[in-house]
């Protein structure tokens, strides 16, 4: 059978009949609405929240070491140098509150004890400056990396690189400046004031420093990392508790988990309906078969195969069912944008390229399946008694 | 080797149950290659059954039907589809054009089903419609048409694979005495290029233009002639 002929049969017998095939494909267009809206906003929540994430820097491993005061700082760090194939940065990530002062001017900054790496650790970038260097650390000296909130409280518009600043009495040379993070978190990210950690007991009373970050260099190197370094603990202090490890891949992976379930219930609640909206095109088809009757018997008596019938039936219910989809494709399309535009404040939601082809050809397979019966039992058909129906 | 052979041809509906129908019982004839056979007899004689067995729409209940030396009585379906799709014509008194294709398109169904590529079958449909003097209504849909005219076009439709039989049942029932007239010139036409045509009626006038009268009458051949005009030359 000729596919083309086939088609604009199918064409016009869907003109011909408006109405009919308008409320026929209101179901299609409802379930794949549906399925594609509930799909969309679920992976508008998935990329908010990845997006929020990634703001504090994603394939990230904390370790904390909480058994005992002494200072781990150097075993760790040598531990993490050990395996450039898995780490990529690391830095301890030790805080505490400080005033720091410039002049008449001072504000309450949390200083972080961190290394030459700490700006690819938590995801920072350098405005300006940039960050102090290995030897600055191997020689603990006295300079410092500010955020944007302290630069701002301080220095205003003068330039704060090669100024010195107070820190417990301290002097420290400013040598960078960092971008602005915008966090939700008011600017608890942007009043900062990095130093090399060797400072520690410079500045802390108490100076064992023991939060570390790592950057893994991917997803999967985050695990060897967490099994590197549990091992390491393990063997430093006999047994298993006293430090502890964590991921927010791990955490991440739980999440997505949740995600996709939410997508399969979602998503199954809203197959029903394109199950339903099969169903009337099933019936629409039995209709149009026995409408058809004669029109059936004339083209077996001239030649038509069984085959040519059943292609012939298929694709007009496969077209119905790919018109339906489509138009239910652009109404996902229009009520992901509105609802997108009502959760999330500055995502433009709209249904990924995947969906959209998924559900075309999603929904001319449902039209052929449910429009199997029909055509199979219009391809039954004796010639004769078809052609004797008036 | 005659072109229709048929020996001893049953043809019984509801075999066994009290409204048991012999439509056929016992019909044999031959018919040769480029003849004109007209099949008469009253409703109820048998003869819409013969022509659905010969035109390989149904199948016999028992007996042969070799078609071109082909034993048909036993195919399938699809076997039966295409025998109809590469030997045989029909011309029904309804016409049977599908409404919501124009003449062109309609002309054109039977080479679709013989997968021939479309310009090709454009090309073929539209000499049909011209052979049959309807070169001017190509894009015409047959509730636009007169009934001679959709005939004409059915006869297009019919002729536009060349097969060598044609099937007209009561072509001209539906028809005024003009158009009546002109469709059997047309048919008679056809058969002196040859084509093999066999012509279901119950009128006698009608089988006038046919060269041989098979008559039936309860599903039995009462008589097989020449008829009068091929006696006496005229056809």
């Amino acid at each position: 059978m000729n596919i083309g002929q086939a088609f604009s049969m199918a064409i016009k017998s869907i003109r011909n009949n408006k109405a009919r095939s308008i409320l026929t494909m209101l179901g299609i267009i409802i379930g794949v609405a549906a399925v594609i809206t509930l799909v969309t906003i679920i992976q508008g929540y998935q990329k908010e929240f990845i997006r929020q994430v990634s703001d504090m820097g994603t394939n990230v491993v904390q370790v904390s070491y909480y058994y005992d005061q002494r200072d781990v700082s150097r075993g760790i760090t040598e531990k993490a140098r050990s395996m450039p194939e898995y780490v990529q940065a690391m830095t301890p990530n030790q805080s505490n509150w400080y005033t720091v002062k410039l002049r008449d001017k001072s504000r309450d900054s949390r200083i972080i004890f961190g290394s030459e790496q700490y700006d690819i650790c938590t995801n920072y970038n350098i405005e300006k400056g940039s960050m102090f260097t290995y030897n600055n650390v191997l020689n603990a000296d006295r300079v410092c990396v500010i955020g944007q909130a302290l630069k701002n409280e301080l220095f205003n518009f003068e330039n704060p690189i090669g100024k010195t600043v107070h820190i417990q009495g301290e002097k420290f040379r400013v040598v960078g400046v960092l971008e602005e993070k915008n966090m939700q978190w008011g600017d608890y990210y942007d009043n900062i004031c990095i130093v090399p950690y060797t400072n520690n007991r410079l500045l802390m009373k108490n100076p064992s420093v023991s939060e570390y970050v790592i950057q893994a260099v991917d997803g999967e190197a985050t695990k060897a990392i967490i099994t590197e370094m549990e091992n390491y603990f393990k063997q430093l202090l006999g047994r298993d508790w006293g430090y502890w490890i964590y991921s927010e891949n791990q955490f991440m992976e739980f999440y997505n988990e949740q995600i996709a379930l939410m997508s399969l219930i979602g998503g199954g609640i809203a197959g029903i309906s394109l199950v339903v909206g099969g169903i009337g095109i099933m019936n629409i088809m039995l209709v149009s078969v026995t409408e058809r009757t004669r029109e059936i018997g004339i083209r077996k008596s001239i030649g038509a195969r069984r085959f040519d019938i059943i292609s012939q039936f298929l694709i007009e219910s496969g077209t119905l069912s790919l018109c339906g989809g489509l138009l239910g494709i652009l109404l996902g399309a229009l009520l992901s944008l509105i609802f997108g535009r009502l959760i999330f404040k500055d995502l433009v939601l709209l249904p990924s390229l995947f969906i959209v082809v998924g559900a075309a050809g999603f929904s001319i397979v449902l039209g052929m399946f449910f429009g199997f019966y029909p055509a199979n039992r219009a391809s039954k058909l004796n010639p004769i008694d078809a052609l004797r129906v008036e | 080797m005659p072109l229709i052979e048929i020996h001893n041809l049953y043809k019984v509906y509801n075999p066994g149950e009290e409204n048991e129908v012999r439509a056929l019982a016992g019909v044999s004839t031959q018919i040769e290659r480029g003849e004109f056979v007209a099949v008469l007899g009253t409703s109820g004689s048998g003869k819409s059954t013969m022509m659905n067995i010969l035109g390989c729409l149904d199948t016999p209940s028992h007996g042969t039907y070799r078609l071109g030396g082909t034993p048909v009585e036993q195919l399938s379906d699809n076997q039966l589809s295409k025998i109809r799709s590469l030997a045989i014509g029909f011309i029904f008194q309804g016409y049977n054009l599908i409404k919501d294709l124009t003449a062109l398109e309609n002309v054109e169904l039977p080479l679709v089903y013989r997968n021939m590529g479309r310009a090709k079958r454009r090309r073929i449909a539209t000499e049909a419609l011209q052979r049959v003097g309807l070169g001017d209504r190509l894009q015409h849909l047959p509730s636009e048409m007169s009934g001679g005219q959709q005939q004409r076009v059915a006869i297009a439709r019919a002729i536009s694979t060349a097969p060598p039989i044609l099937m007209a049942d009561e072509p001209t029932g539906n028809l005024d005495s003009r158009s009546s007239r002109e469709i059997m010139e047309l048919l008679r036409a056809l058969n002196r290029q040859g084509t093999t045509i066999i012509l279901i009626t119950h009128d006698r006038e009608l089988a006038g233009y046919a060269a041989r009268t098979i008559e039936l009458r309860d599903g039995r051949i009462i008589s097989d002639q020449p008829t009068v005009l091929a006696k006496e030359g005229a056809v």
